[in-house]
């Protein structure tokens, strides 16, 4: 390989120059140096990949790597240009054993990039520890120059190896991630491809290998800063998709709440009717004085009076609340309380519009208060909460109230923080309430404990 | 005499608690009628128009279909002409708004009726006893009552629940405290002190009803109620609490 350890780019070009004399001599030692080095840097990339990807462990695959290394290091030896461009392509080969065909181009673009840059490093590496201990390049330490030289690169492809496992270990997930995976492929293959374009072009037109290596910082740089511009835009691209999808779907929900709702009303007025026409029969039904009618007519009472009470109530007169934060929290945590099997009520006589109060406030009050009520009753058999909403000519008062097991007699304990019934460290969640209230002069609450838990929050329109 | 009405829109319904509330006056010879039962909310509220000095008691349903007022106004309605209304709300359970009932209305009771006729006609006998008890108590021993105002609406309690009135955390707020309730509401201490003569002001920040202590520490200047809660008086005022408890002969203990 031809910019990679120097032993057939610049120092045999030394040596011939040198031992012109001994011409033979040069030649057959040029020969083994250069099948050496062919043969290690091929060898070396194929390591290196078999290394960091599991998937190429298999004897088919070193198998066929002693083949392609092979035939490489004899392609080479005959015809030298665009070696690295044809290790790349050659090693693609190797896509017919791998499941996972796009982690593979990540791990061989990986060893190709790096083994360019660490025969670079190595090279360079090498020439300067000579110069410093002053040994010349000659016909016998030509021998030396490339093993230690070789010995650099290996050790630095270990150490990518090494740090590529930590962090395939560390970071696994993103490693399956086809998004992240696909965004590392492409800008591997656009530094590969850059740089093998810009190494063919400076051999071509003979340019030297300090300009080759600033064209190359320039490039990546340019890179770098593109495949920023990229990933932000296409992120903020995604981000534009998803929001305008959430939209979309929150369209959808509030259409389907509406038709629930409004299905559920029908229900309601059905209910309605159907209990008092089963009321009125009854009276008709005990007055004919006929023993068995009446028996079995109190049966049939009895079974769908459980039946339509049992599971109504946590949908009644949520169409009557048209303040969106309040709904949404009123039907979110009345939905866990009723998985917790507690029963709910939501009592709203007349329609509720936009209420005099920041959103964000009402919603992470009444969030505290109903997470409160849902923790005071669960484990008790007969639980209960209920939310009001009451309305007057100018105030708008929203009822919290849940069942209590035992009688709280002195609730102004309650408001201080770290005091309740439910033991240390419970009493921040009606502090935080008060906090949030207290300074909004348009809001006063009340606090009640005679025969349940009360928090009465009173709005008044301004 | 104490009147009785009911507003029912099932005809056989509005039949059987006829039924129900004129037996129950008979037998137990009650100084009571059954005014007017019907089956149009309007006609009640009509009646109660045209007599103001009305006292009754009410047997209300919650909807009735097909009219334009429904149980809760016209409850409200009532208790505007009549303060003293006794309101029974007789309906199906999924109907009844406890919580918004009890808060604007003060019912006397709720009758469920999916409980069955024999539950409805046991609650029905027992509201008519307790609102007659009350009616007839109503006129010896006048409850004093306390009131205080929020958004325009004005909402009363008996004096006897008020222990004391603190200021609150924040400008113009009053923190009132009851016997099992704390209800912050709107307003200046100077103005309360003026507005019920019935309370003491005992410190900067605290009018009590003096009735509803229980101590008083004359050394740390605190005094106590039943619930354990406990306020602050001031050195000044010491002297005036004692003589007041002491004129008005209260059962407060000191030390």
């Amino acid at each position: 390989m031809k910019y990679t350890n120097g032993v057939d780019f610049d120092t045999i070009r030394v040596l011939n120059y040198r031992y012109t004399g001994e011409g033979r001599t040069i030649v057959y030692v040029y020969w083994y140096i250069a099948a050496f080095d062919h043969c290690y840097s091929v060898m070396l990339v194929f390591m290196l990949q078999i290394l960091i990807n599991r998937e190429l462990r298999q004897r088919r695959v070193y198998l066929t790597v002693a083949i392609m290394t092979l035939f490489l290091t004899g392609l080479y030896m005959w015809f030298d240009d665009y070696s690295d461009i044809a290790t790349f392509i050659v090693n693609m080969g190797l896509l017919w054993f791998v499941r996972n065909k796009k982690y593979f181009i990540v791990t061989s673009l990986t060893a190709t990039l790096a083994y360019i840059f660490f025969s670079f490093f190595g090279n360079f590496a090498t020439e300067t520890a000579f110069h410093l201990l002053h040994l010349d390049v000659n016909q016998w330490s030509g021998w030396l120059f490339e093993l230690v030289g070789e010995t650099v690169v290996t050790a630095c492809m270990l150490a990518v190896a090494i740090s590529f496992q930590i962090l395939y270990k560390r970071h696994q997930r993103q490693f399956t991630d086809g998004v992240l995976l696909n965004v590392v492929v492409s800008a591997l293959a656009v530094v590969a491809i850059a740089f093998f374009a810009v190494a063919t072009a400076a051999d071509n037109y003979n340019i030297g290998s300090g300009f080759l290596g600033i064209l190359m910082i320039i490039l990546v740089a340019i890179l770098m800063i593109n495949g920023g511009t990229f990933i932000y835009l296409f992120y903020s691209y995604t981000m534009r998709v998803q929001a305008h999808r959430q939209s979309l779907e929150r369209k959808q929900y509030d259409i389907y709440v509406s038709n629930l709702e409004s299905s559920y009303q029908n229900l309601r007025k059905f209910r309605h009717d159907y209990q008092n026409i089963l009321l009125s029969l009854g009276e008709y039904v005990h007055a004919a004085d006929n023993p068995a009618l009446t028996h079995y007519f109190d049966e049939v009472v009895d079974q769908s009076k459980t039946s339509l009470t049992r599971d109504f109530g946590h949908f009644d007169n949520l169409d009557r609340l048209k303040d969106r934060s309040l709904k949404a929290i009123i039907q979110n945590k009345f939905s866990v309380a009723r998985q917790a099997g507690i029963q709910v009520r939501l009592e709203a006589s007349e329609p509720v519009d936009e209420l005099a109060i920041d959103p964000v406030t009402l919603a992470r009050v009444s969030g505290i208060l109903l997470d409160n009520a849902i923790e005071a009753v669960t484990g008790e058999s007969d639980g209960q909460i209920a939310v009001a909403v009451v309305k007057y000519p100018k105030m708008v008062e929203l009822i919290f109230s849940n069942s209590l097991a035992t009688p709280i007699s002195r609730p102004a304990e309650l408001l201080t923080a770290g005091r309740t019934t439910k033991g240390a460290g419970h009493g921040q969640g009606l502090a935080t309430v008060r906090e949030l209230l207290d300074p909004l002069e348009n809001v006063t609450y009340e606090l009640g404990t005679a025969t349940r838990f009360e928090f009465i929050i009173s709005i008044e329109s301004e | 005499m104490l009147k009785t009405f009911v507003v029912e829109d099932d005809p056989e319904q509005l039949a059987t608690l006829k039924k129900i509330i004129t037996n129950h006056i008979m037998i137990n010879d009650f100084d009571m009628t059954l005014a007017l039962a019907t089956d149009t909310a309007q006609t009640l509220l009509d009646y109660v128009s045209a007599n103001t000095d009305t006292e009754g008691l009410y047997f209300l349903d919650i909807e009735y279909a097909g009219q334009q007022l429904n149980g809760l106004e016209l409850a409200s309605k009532i208790r505007e002409q009549d303060v003293n209304a006794k309101i029974v709300f007789v309906s199906t359970h999924a109907e009844m708004a406890f919580l918004t009932f009890e808060r604007r209305i003060e019912p006397l009771d709720f009758i469920v009726k999916d409980l069955g006729q024999e539950a409805v006609k046991a609650k029905v006998e027992k509201d008519i006893r307790i609102a007659y008890e009350r009616y007839n108590k109503q006129g010896v021993a006048n409850k004093a009552m306390f009131s205080y105002s929020k958004g325009g609406q004005l909402f009363n309690l008996p004096l006897a629940q008020v222990l004391f009135i603190e200021t609150g955390t924040s400008r113009n707020k009053l923190v009132l405290h009851l016997t099992d309730r704390i209800v912050q509401y709107n307003g200046k201490i100077s103005d309360e002190t003026v507005a019920h003569p019935e309370l003491f002001r005992v410190h900067k920040s605290f009018l009590v009803n003096p009735k509803m202590l229980v101590r008083v520490n004359k050394q740390d200047q605190l005094g106590y109620f039943a619930n354990g809660e406990t306020i602050d008086i001031a050195i000044r005022k010491m002297h005036d609490l004692l003589a007041l408890i002491k004129q008005s002969q209260l059962p407060v203990k000191l030390n």
